[in-house]
C-alpha cells in the first residue's frame, strides 16, 4: 500500500527528481513559475496535514503563518537581509503556533477550526487598517535578487526536505503518539505521555514550514499584501488536503500538485475557479473523504465485496 | 457619542440577537455547526433585490418570497449534505463552509461583484435623543425583538417547543419515545434558516448587499453562541449585547475597520478562557 511502506519514500524522491529535471527539458518560464507556486503549496499543505491529519485538530487558518512569514520578508528583507528575514518570520510563527497552540490546542473538533479560521482575518483587517508599516492594500514590494530557475530549485529542495523530514516524523515513535492522540486523547494521555507537548510539537512544526514557505512565497509573488492572510488561502489548502487524503502526507503533496495544475488550466475560466473548488470540496467531502490516495483501497474493498457476493 | 453607541449598540444587539439564535438552535438541537447560515442571510438579501428592482415586486411579497426560498434551500441542503454525514461534526463543519462558499460563488456568478441597494420598507428617520436613526433601523429594532419573543415562546410554551427540546436533550430516548428526530431537525432547519432571511432582509437596506456579506454574521454568531451558551435566549442576547456593544465602541472610538478584527478577539478569548460560555457554572 502507497502509504504505509517505503514506496512512500520512492515516489517523493521520484517526483522531486522528475521535477528537477523540468528546467533541462523546457525553458518554458511558464511552467517553471506553477512548478515553484505548487512546490510551496505541496510544503503548505503538508504542514496543514501534519496537525489536522495527524493529531486531528482540523485548522482552517493555515494562512497565518505563511502570512507571518510572507511579512516578515516584506517588512524587514531591506534592513536585514533575505535570509535573516525569512528566519525571522520562521521564528515568529513557532512563537505564535506555541502561544495559540497553548491557549487553543485543547479546545475539540469545531472550536478549534474555528478559531485557526479566525486568527487569520484578524491579521487581514490589521495589515490593512495600519497601512504605514504594511503598506494597506498595496502591499510591500519585495525585491529579493533570486532568479526564477534558482527560487524554483530552492522550493523544490525545501519541499523535498519537508516533506521526507515529515513523512519521517509521523513513522516514528513520535508519529504513533500523534495518531494515538487522534484517536483518543485521553487514552492517550493516561498511558502517560504528555500529550500537550507532542501537541504543540506538531503544531509549531506545522507552523516552521508555512513560516519559511511563506517568506519563499513572498520572494516568489516579489509582493506582500493583506491577501496572505485572506480566506480563500487557507481554503486551497484545505482542499488540496482533503482531496489527496488527510493523515497521508503523500496524499496532500499530490492534491498541492494536482490542485495547482487544475488551476492553470482553468486559467481561461478564472470566473469559475472558486465555484470549481467549493464544488470539488463537496464532492470530496460527501464521495471520498480519505482522499484520492485511498482509491485503490476503495477499489480493492469493492472488488472484494462483490467478489463475496458472487462466491 | 456615547448616546451613539448606546442607540446603535441596542439596535444591532437585537440584529445580531436573530442571527445568533438561529445559528445556536440549529446546533444545540441537532449538533450541526451550520457555516451556511451567513450565507442564507447573504441569499436573502439578493432575493429581496432580484424581486424588488428586477421583477418590480411589492417590498413585502419579496420579503414573504425571499423567507421561503431560503427555507427551501436550507431544506434542501440539510436533507441533501448534511444528514448523510451528521454525526461527524468535522465533516459538517466542512461541508457547510464549502456549501457556504458555494452560495456565494453563485450569488457572484449570478448578480455579479459589485454592491447592490435594497429600498427600505420604511423611508424616513427620527430623532432620539439628538441622534439620527433611521426608521427602517427602528423597525428592524423591533421585529427582532418581537421574533425573538416568539421563538421564545414557541420553545418554551408550545408542544412543538417541549418536542424540539427534548431532542436536544436526548435524541435517541425522544426517537424511542415516537418522535421523528428527523423531521425535528428538519424543522428547526428550517426556523434557523427563516430567522436569518428575516435579519437579512430587514438589515439589507441599510448595509451594501455584496456576496461575500455573509461571513461578517456566520462569525458574529458563533461569537454570540461562544459567549451565551447554547439553547439560552438570555445567554444569546447577552451575547449579542456584548458583541454589539464591542463593535460600537470600537468603530466610533478607535476605527470602524477595526469592528470585525474586536469582535475575533472576543472569540478567541472566550474560547480560551470560557469555551462553556460566560454564564456556565463550574463542574465540579
Amino acid at each position: 500500500m502507497l502509504t504505509r511502506f517505503w514506496n512512500a519514500y520512492w515516489l517523493v524522491g521520484l517526483l522531486a527528481l522528475l521535477l528537477a529535471l523540468i528546467p533541462l527539458v523546457s525553458d518554458s518560464y511558464y511552467l517553471l513559475s506553477v512548478l515553484t507556486l505548487a512546490n510551496l503549496y505541496a510544503v503548505f499543505a503538508v504542514s496543514w496535514d501534519l496537525v489536522s491529519g495527524y493529531i486531528g485538530k482540523l485548522s482552517l487558518g493555515q494562512a497565518l503563518f505563511i502570512g507571518f512569514g510572507a511579512f516578515a520578508v516584506g517588512m524587514y528583507h531591506d534592513s536585514i537581509g533575505i535570509i535573516p528575514s525569512i528566519a525571522l518570520g520562521a521564528i515568529i510563527s513557532v512563537v505564535a503556533a506555541l502561544i495559540i497552540g497553548v491557549a487553543s490546542l485543547k479546545l475539540t473538533g469545531p472550536y478549534f477550526s474555528l478559531t485557526t479560521m479566525v486568527l487569520p482575518l484578524i491579521f487581514y483587517q490589521l495589515t490593512y487598517t495600519f497601512r504605514d508599516i504594511t503598506g494597506g492594500e498595496f502591499g510591500l514590494t519585495v525585491s529579493a535578487g533570486i532568479g526564477r530557475q534558482a527560487l524554483f530549485y530552492i522550493t523544490l529542495a525545501f519541499m523535498l526536505i519537508c516533506v521526507i523530514g515529515t513523512l519521517m516524523l509521523v513513522r516514528s515513535r513520535t508519529g504513533k503518539i500523534f495518531i494515538a492522540i487522534r484517536e483518543d486523547e485521553l487514552g492517550c494521555a493516561a498511558l502517560g505521555n504528555n500529550v500537550l507537548y507532542y501537541k504543540l510539537l506538531a503544531f509549531s512544526l506545522s507552523a516552521l514550514m508555512s513560516g519559511i514557505g511563506g517568506g519563499l512565497l513572498a520572494i516568489y509573488l516579489r509582493h506582500v499584501s493583506p491577501t496572505v492572510f485572506d480566506m480563500w488561502q487557507s481554503i486551497t489548502i484545505l482542499i488540496m488536503g482533503i482531496a489527496g487524503g488527510m493523515g497521508t502526507i503523500i496524499g496532500p503533496v499530490l492534491g498541492a500538485y494536482g490542485l495547482s495544475f487544475l488551476t492553470e488550466w482553468l486559467r481561461s475560466t478564472e470566473q469559475f475557479q472558486d465555484f470549481i473548488y467549493a464544488g470539488l470540496l463537496i464532492v470530496f467531502v460527501m464521495l471520498l473523504p480519505q482522499g484520492i490516495i485511498t482509491l485503490r483501497r476503495q477499489f480493492s474493498a469493492l472488488r472484494k465485496k462483490t467478489d463475496g457476493k458472487g462466491t | 457619542m456615547i448616546i451613539d453607541i448606546v442607540i446603535f449598540g441596542l439596535i444591532w444587539t437585537a440584529i445580531y440577537a436573530l442571527i445568533g439564535l438561529g445559528f445556536s438552535l440549529i446546533f444545540g438541537v441537532a449538533n450541526i455547526m451550520n457555516l451556511a447560515h451567513g450565507a442564507f442571510f447573504m441569499i436573502a438579501s439578493y432575493i429581496v433585490f432580484m424581486l424588488t428592482a428586477q421583477a418590480h415586486l411589492g417590498l413585502l411579497w419579496a420579503a414573504l418570497g425571499a423567507i421561503i426560498f431560503t427555507i427551501i434551500i436550507a431544506v434542501l441542503i440539510y436533507w441533501a449534505f448534511i444528514r448523510p454525514m451528521r454525526n461527524a461534526m468535522t465533516q459538517v463543519l466542512i461541508i457547510t463552509l464549502a456549501l457556504a462558499m458555494l452560495l456565494e460563488q453563485i450569488v457572484l456568478l449570478v448578480f455579479g461583484p459589485e454592491p447592490r441597494y435594497v429600498p427600505s420598507i420604511l423611508t424616513g428617520g427620527v430623532n432620539i435623543l439628538g441622534v439620527r436613526v433611521t426608521e427602517q433601523q427602528l423597525l428592524t429594532f423591533f421585529i427582532a425583538i418581537i421574533l425573538i419573543a416568539v421563538v421564545w415562546m414557541l420553545l418554551s410554551k408550545t408542544n412543538i417547543g417541549r418536542i424540539v427540546r427534548a431532542v436536544s436533550q436526548d435524541a435517541e430516548m425522544a426517537s424511542m419515545l415516537g418522535v421523528d428526530t428527523e423531521r425535528v431537525y428538519m424543522f428547526v432547519m428550517a426556523l434557523s434558516a427563516a430567522l436569518a432571511a428575516t435579519a437579512g432582509i430587514l438589515v439589507a437596506p441599510f448595509l451594501t448587499v455584496t456576496p461575500t456579506m455573509g461571513w461578517s454574521p456566520i462569525l458574529v454568531a458563533f461569537t454570540i453562541v461562544v459567549l451565551g451558551g447554547l439553547g439560552n435566549i438570555w445567554g444569546t442576547l447577552a451575547g449579542a449585547m456584548i458583541v454589539a456593544f464591542a463593535e460600537m465602541i470600537t468603530s466610533y472610538a478607535i476605527h470602524p475597520q477595526l469592528k470585525d478584527a474586536v469582535t475575533f478577539t472576543i472569540l478567541i478569548l472566550a474560547l480560551i478562557f470560557k469555551p462553556n460560555g460566560l454564564f456556565s457554572r463550574e463542574v465540579k
